[in-house]
């Protein structure tokens, strides 16, 4: 293989409802774009279900941390206001009250996406809805709607919400994610050698992909 | 057989902002939650809980 037909992979391990996948994978889209070989750049997502005891019904995010972590409302509306902002930075749409939900669905269907090459454009296309507020982005028509746009047909999306199907690929590539190292969301890795906890900043992300270039060309 | 899993190399990212399954909270690093945050809220972080 010579240096010019050498592919790096780069897998993002994200669940639908992390502000900072949502924020990360902005930013990786940029230093992505960016780069000199952004053309020889393939991105996978994987799927990380962060807490499988999210309530089964819409709840707002406000209502979802004081209930859970005992926070004064207003805390809680502070620290989303916080995340808003940074989202905004990016020039990501953010509403600080949006809903929260069980997440399993929707990562079922990231699998369904990426069966047909369009994970990664499933999972922000939800994360887009959800972070903006959408009170139905986790109803069965809306994860229709921004599936068959993507080119699934429907009778695919609503064949999985009707099953179990692609549950044990979510739990799967959780272990994956925990046997490579992650303890957390964002979880980053580039040509299987590099790791990156966490949302960075889009520069770090750049300074990563040209790291790992070195690796795949040397 | 799986493939065995090979270590990675970690880039060293101490303003990395990650969102943990065990405590539920997405955290930031300070100097991010500096952003609009001028009320005296640093280490607390800008955080949320998913």
């Amino acid at each position: 293989m010579t240096a010019t037909d050498s592919r790096l992979e780069i897998e993002v391990w994200s669940d639908v409802l992390c502000p900072w996948c949502y924020i990360g994978d902005a930013r990786l889209e940029q230093a992505i774009a960016a780069s000199p070989q952004a053309d020889r750049i393939d991105v996978t997502i994987r799927t990380f279900q962060l807490d499988p005891d999210f309530p089964a019904e819409p709840t707002p995010v406000v209502d979802y941390l004081s209930a859970k972590k005992g926070l004064p409302v207003d805390q809680a509306e502070q620290m989303e206001g916080q995340v808003a902002e940074l989202a905004r930075a990016e020039g990501l749409a953010y509403a600080p009250n949006h809903p929260v939900q069980n997440t399993l669905d929707m990562l079922r269907l990231v699998h369904l996406g990426n069966s047909r090459g369009v994970g990664w454009q499933y999972m922000t296309a939800m994360q887009a809805a959800l972070f903006s507020g959408d009170p139905e982005a986790f109803a069965a028509d809306t994860l229709v709607r921004l599936g068959t746009e993507l080119g699934i047909p429907e009778t695919e999306i609503r064949g999985v919400l009707a099953s179990d199907r692609y549950a044990d690929a979510v739990r799967a590539e959780h272990d994956e994610a925990i046997a490579l190292g992650a303890r957390g969301v964002p979880f980053t890795v580039l040509g299987r050698r590099l790791g990156i906890p966490g949302a960075v900043p889009t520069e770090a992300y750049g300074q990563a992909i040209a790291q790992a270039w070195e690796q795949v060309d040397a | 057989m799986p493939e065995p899993v090979q270590p990675l190399t970690f880039l060293a990212a101490d303003d990395a902002a990650v969102c943990d399954p065990v405590t539920g909270v997405c955290a930031a690093p300070d100097d991010e939650s500096e952003v609009g945050n001028d009320d005296g809220a640093r280490g607390e972080g800008a955080a949320s809980a998913r």
